[in-house]
């Protein structure tokens, strides 16, 4: 092998395979990078058998080969260097790398050994703008449940029919769901669940793509590929596929969980209570998080309020009140304020509305002004 | 091919759960080391991934990967030997796990592989108790154990426990002399060391080593029947210490004993054909002639309990140096 | 694709379906009907009994839509779901893997958490036994206090290993081993279903093999057919169990009976070298031996043979004496096959002690027939450190639950006080307080108030079990396993360290020449011998 290419280049397409890189690992090479040429571009994997991510891009190929080297090895190797044209020439079983008076030697392993990046072949497709798929992700992964009991939870339930994608994340105690249209009508209905660290690495690239993103599964449904064909490396475009195991399983049938009706529903300023709950979370930290909410109803020309307290018998209280437009009874209920604060911050229209039925049932957030976002919370069981 | 030599049983319950597509998604391999069960276990790894009809091949890419330890979807879980622990610890129960809720990364399912299972931890063996119970689809997993009896019951009984005892001694016999081309006296003395456990009989037949350090044990042993008290203790007292840098040699020594006097007992009781230590007869012969059979059975307890001791950590200079003392 | 295994795929849906536990589903079955469900409940039992099944289906039940009393209909939305195991409001929590204190206030925290669609969030909790001493602290919390939403399903092997107050909050159901007819009244409905045909001997020789673990059974049955097919042979269930024909078993009592050493120890090799499993062999050769027994005890009634064995039981029983009979069922009975070598030695060892009983000195010589032997100082102890107090006992089978006087009682805990130290398994900061107790100490006295007197070979072992903190556990053991006694109380026996220690020094000494010129009982005693 025998190329060579731009140092800024170069450094950012480790970095974004790099993201791949095993860090613990029970397969040595998989700490490894695969270099290795590809239709006059070089291209550079690299996988934690969980996530795989690829990256081409254009260089200049004397000769044609592959190698596989020390991901952080090289990646520290290379931002050190400063910026203009590397060669990289494959000597035996190593790398050597020239550029501008620096010259290095890193010793590497067979390609022929690295595992290889899962095919998803000609299985099913699907193309989603950039940008919707970014709101998606952004507004559902942080529900998936962290910890492992049930994997499932861990991971993101998307269903692709029609002309919409629905993301849907629960783990026991909330629960989000997301619909976005897709770029193009889906030819077949898709259901899968997405580990949730895998749709966060993909949030990371998607950035100031304009090409819709290309989704595939193969035909097992063991993976998912997404695939950017334009992802600004230095001064070109790169093409990037992360490739994604999908976990196995059924996921909750979470629309059981949607509430029919309500019977109090306040309209209220997204910003004034997202700054309302983070306040109250200070006093409720040692007391499980639980922040209490009472929505008022107005009178005459007096608008709805919603308060916003907690407490605790060592620290203290705190009450704050929000103006609300009201419809429907005066109600009670406490969530954990975390769960609040959450979902607020993630939330971009100006206004939110809240409805509830009892104190032990389900309350519901959703943005005004867009159909696309739901968002459920379990109450906690307090004493009034 | 099925590498495995002998254990036709538990082979062909292993083929037979390949072609037919029934089988556990756990399995527990047991029996007495060096007879077979990694090789069966790793065997079963190739066969469940590998694409040819007569599985496993041993030849395509995916065979050669999981020999070679290379496959993304073969995981072999044994003592972390940098870290000096122990015991299969529960970071990498928790790791496994945590890797077995995802699909095979290229082949058709995921095995892991616990070389000497008896080591996992308490905490690690109880983590482990769920996933053996109810893993996700296509996962697999073969404990392996020559230690039975210190594994939980509650983790025995999720597995489908293929027992892999040892060969009968004539067969080893047979196989040294026909495959590995043996000598008759060597197919006849190793195949009765090796007590039926094939891997022992090959190994010590390609690595004469391994008989020279017996044969030196067994000067050893007839130097003590005849030496002083003194003699008998600093014995003792240097096994005491060769114990604490590897329990391993001791028993081994202890075993050697046991075998020993196992072979004057069948000299004595009128079964001198069916002794071990074949080219030692005349020693054998010569020694059983000055003892009686309650004395040969009191040593064969005394070496018994002294092994039982030393597994439940007493002292072992004190059991070293009383068993010393109590030998006829 | 994996095809599920029998225990998976056949595990029962209904209270109804559930094999040989009665007396749980019967108590539970009644409070579901009449809606007086508890908050707590814990169930004990060998492995494979149905714990988990039995959680799973109450958990069914108290949330099922249709039904909501009584058995769960397992055809709503909600026992659907939990079917699949997809319903979020019941979580079952592996205790072994989330065994931390910070694990369960977790849990603590999201059980104030109101369910997400069921009635009642159920949490069933398996392994119960492996959470820490602080975790469990923080579950009794929970336990004391529960919302009224919640239900907690605790499961162990191990309930001993519980603590009292988690014991007393919950309502305690025990699973029993399951019965033979039990375990095969489920394989014959598992055979039905899977269409296996499997002889119903063979079917009462796998119940035999299990001990009363139904999944072990079950794995079992699915080896048979996975090795042979769908239709199953009596003797090929024999031969994947490794039971032994008869008739070498019956040719190793004749003997015995002639006491013929080199054919008896001959035949053992001959089995040994065929790759028989012996301790399948030990097993029919017990069996044998007690059938015997009861021949010659006159019990022949109660002998479930053919008219052709019982006439070669009791003729083989003709030819020894109950006595004789009796040696052997306790040699061969005691024999240890938990290191599993493979070795014949065991059976050789108990098949000569058998027939040629043990010099005088010895520990266990019933009836010293004395053969010439070398001079041996007769009053030299026999040196045996550490001496297992296994070695007085009488067979289990044998023992009398002990009530009653002190001295009785203390016979029992001496009798199962291995028993005892085992459970004790894997306690203490490094997991080895068992040790101290197996190797360094013997019940010594039972006191009337219930103090249990433990004399102690090694100042360090007495120092390390005086320990209150270990002091209270193993109290706390004592009751849980014998009731009284409940109390410890450690002494050292000096003496007796002394002459196990040094007995065999002194011996040495005595060979070389030494001579006793005065017994001491000081510590200098130890200098004296190392000339």
């Amino acid at each position: 092998m025998k190329v060579s290419c731009l140092q800024e280049n170069l450094n950012k397409a480790l970095g974004i395979v790099g993201r791949a890189v095993a860090s613990r690992t029970t397969l040595p090479i998989t700490n490894n990078v695969l270099i290795a040429t590809e239709d006059s571009k070089l291209k550079l994997s690299a996988t934690n058998l969980e996530i795989a991510i690829t990256c081409w891009f254009g260089t200049v190929v004397e000769e044609e080969g592959a190698i596989t080297v020390p991901a952080r090895l090289l990646n520290e190797f290379v931002s050190s260097l400063p910026s203009g044209r590397i060669d990289l020439k494959l000597t035996d079983h190593s790398l050597h790398l020239e550029c501008a008076r620096v010259e290095a030697n890193i010793s590497g392993l067979d390609a022929e050994d690295f595992p290889p990046i899962p095919e998803v072949g000609d299985g099913l497709t699907y193309e989603i703008a950039p940008e919707d798929l970014r709101l998606a992700i952004n507004q559902v992964v942080f529900a998936t449940a962290t910890e492992d009991t049930r994997p499932v939870l861990t991971g993101v339930s998307a269903e692709l029919e029609g002309d919409t994608m629905t993301m849907a994340a629960a783990d026991g105690f909330r629960l989000a769901i997301h619909k976005a249209p897709l770029a193009t009508p889906a030819k077949e209905k898709l259901e899968v669940i997405i580990p949730g660290r895998s749709l966060t690495e993909l949030g990371r690239l998607l950035a100031e793509q304009e090409e819709p993103v290309l989704i595939a599964v193969s035909p097992t449904k063991s993976q998912i590929l997404f695939r950017l064909n334009d992802v600004t490396i230095g001064e070109t475009k790169a093409r990037v596929e992360l490739v994604s195991q999908l976990l196995q399983g059924t996921f909750p049938n979470y629309r059981q969980l949607i509430p029919q009706t309500y019977s109090t529903r306040a309209i209220a300023s997204t910003s004034d209570f997202l700054r309302a709950t983070r306040t109250a979370a200070i006093f409720a930290r040692d007391g499980s998080g639980i922040v209490r909410l009472q929505v008022m109803t107005g009178a005459q020309d007096q608008p709805g309020k919603i308060s916003i307290s907690a407490r605790s018998e060592q620290i203290g209280d705190n009450v704050g009140e929000i103006d609300a437009e009201v419809e429907g009874e005066a109600s009670k209920i406490a969530f954990n304020g975390r769960y609040v604060t959450d979902v607020l911050g993630v939330i971009h229209e100006d206004n939110i509305a809240l409805e509830t039925t009892t104190p032990s049932s389900p309350g519901v957030i959703h943005p005004i002004g867009s159909e696309r976002y739901m968002h459920i919370i379990m109450p906690m069981f307090v004493q009034w | 091919m099925w590498q495995v030599i002998g254990q036709q049983k538990a082979v062909m319950l292993m083929d037979r759960s390949v072609k037919t597509g029934q089988f556990a998604h756990a399995f527990l391999f047991t029996g007495p080391p060096h007879t077979g069960k990694m090789t069966l276990a790793r065997n079963l790894a190739q066969a469940l991934n590998c694409g040819s009809d007569n599985r496993p091949c041993n030849e395509c890419s995916s065979c050669r990967r999981v020999a070679a330890g290379k496959h993304p979807d073969v995981q072999v879980l044994q003592l972390n030997l940098e870290d000096r622990k122990k015991v299969i610890t529960i970071e990498q129960v928790e790791n496994m796990q945590s890797n077995a809720s995802l699909p095979p990364y290229e082949g058709k399912y995921k095995v892991f592989i616990f070389e000497d299972a008896d080591k996992l931890s308490h905490d690690a063996a109880n983590r482990l108790l769920k996933t053996l119970e109810e893993p996700m689809p296509q996962v697999v997993i073969i404990l392996v154990t020559s230690r039975e009896s210190d594994l939980l019951p509650t983790v025995i009984s999720r597995c489908q426990r293929i027992e892999m005892p040892p060969l009968p001694i004539a067969v080893v016999e047979e196989i040294l002399a026909d495959k590995y081309g043996a000598p008759p006296e060597d197919a006849a003395l190793l195949s009765r060391l090796s007590r039926g456990r094939l891997g022992w009989a090959i190994s010590a037949l390609q690595d004469r080593s391994l008989l020279e350090t017996r044969q030196s044990r067994i000067g050893d042993l007839l130097e003590m029947r005849s030496a002083s008290i003194t003699k008998r203790l600093s014995y003792a007292s240097d096994l005491a210490s060769r114990f604490g840098k590897s329990r391993e040699e001791v028993d081994d020594i202890m075993e050697l004993w046991l075998r020993w006097w196992n072979d004057l007992l069948l000299v004595s009781a009128g079964n001198a054909d069916r002794i071990v230590n074949l080219d030692h007869e005349s020693e054998l012969a010569e020694q059983a002639q000055n003892l009686t059979i309650p004395q040969l059975t009191r040593a064969l307890r005394d070496l018994q309990e002294a092994g039982r001791q030393l597994e439940q950590n007493v002292n072992p200079r004190l059991v070293l140096e009383v068993l010393m003392l109590s030998m006829p | 694709m994996t095809s599920e295994v029998y225990y998976r795929k056949w595990r029962p849906q209904t209270l109804a379906e559930i094999t040989g536990q009665e007396h749980v589903t019967q108590t539970l079955l009644r409070a579901l009907e009449t809606g007086r469900i508890a908050h707590a409940y814990l169930f004990c039992g060998p492995r494979g009994t149905g714990k988990t099944s039995t959680g799973r289906i109450l958990a069914k039940a108290v949330n099922c839509i249709t039904n909501g009393k009584g058995e769960p209909c397992n055809s709503c939305d909600m026992c659907f779901a939990l079917t699949q195991g997809r319903a979020l409001d019941i979580i079952e929590i592996d205790a072994a893997s989330n065994r931390g204190i910070d694990d369960i206030r977790e849990l603590r925290e999201k059980v104030k958490f109101s369910p997400n669609s069921a009635k009642y969030k159920v949490y069933i909790i398996d392994e119960v036994h492996a959470l820490t001493e602080h975790a469990s602290n923080a579950l009794l919390k929970t336990l004391e206090e529960p919302p009224a939403h919640a239900i907690f399903i605790l499961a162990t092997t191990e309930p001993h290993k519980l603590l009292t107050t988690i014991l007393s909050r919950c309502q305690r159901f025990d699973f029993r081993r399951l019965t033979h007819d039990a375990v095969m009244a489920k394989l014959s409905f598992v055979c039905q279903k899977e269409r296996i045909i499997v002889p119903p001997e063979g079917l009462r020789l796998i119940a035999k093999s299990v001990s009363g673990s139904l999944r072990d059974a079950e794995n079992l049955l699915q080896q048979l057919v996975i090795y042979y097919g769908n239709e199953v042979q009596l003797n090929q269930v024999e031969d994947m169990l490794g039971i032994t024909n008869d008739s070498r078993i019956r040719q190793l009592v004749q003997h015995i009976a002639g006491k013929d050493l080199a054919a008896g120890l001959s035949s053992i090799n001959d089995m040994s070298h065929d790759g028989l499993d012996l301790m399948q062999v030990n097993r029919g050769l017990v069996d044998y031996l007690r059938n015997m027994l009861l021949a010659k005890s006159g019990a022949e009634a109660s002998l479930d043979l053919s008219a052709d064995d019982r006439a070669q039981v009791k003729e083989l029983a003709g030819k020894m004496s109950l006595e004789e009979i009796v040696r052997a069922v306790k040699l061969f009975g005691q024999i240890d096959f938990r290191s599993r070598d493979y070795s014949s030695l065991p059976l050789e060892l108990a098949f000569v002690e058998c027939l040629v009983p043990e010099e005088p000195g010895g520990t266990a010589a019933p009836t010293p027939k004395a053969k010439a032997q070398p001079a041996r100082p007769a009053s030299t102890p026999k040196p045996r450190p550490a001496q297992k107090p296994k070695e007085q006992d009488p067979p289990s089978a044998l023992h009398p639950q002990a009530e009653g006087t002190a001295e009785s009682r203390l016979d029992y805990v001496k009798a199962h006080w291995e028993e005892f130290v085992d459970t004790l398994r894997g306690a203490g900061s490094s997991g080895n307080l068992d040790a101290y107790l197996r190797s360094a100490c013997e019940p010594e006295a039972l006191d009337e108030d219930g103090t249990l007197v433990v004399a102690f070979k090694y100042l360090f072992h007495k120092e390390k079990v005086e320990d209150t903190k270990y002091r209270r556990m193993i109290e706390q053991r004592l009751a849980t396993m014998f009731g009284s006694p409940n109390k410890l109380r450690c002494v050292l026996r000096v003496q007796n360290a002394r002459s196990a220690m040094d007995g065999h020094l002194v011996k040495a000494a005595l060979q070389m020449g030494g001579r006793i010129t005065e017994v001491v009982t000081d510590e200098s005693t130890t200098g004296g011998s190392d000339e």
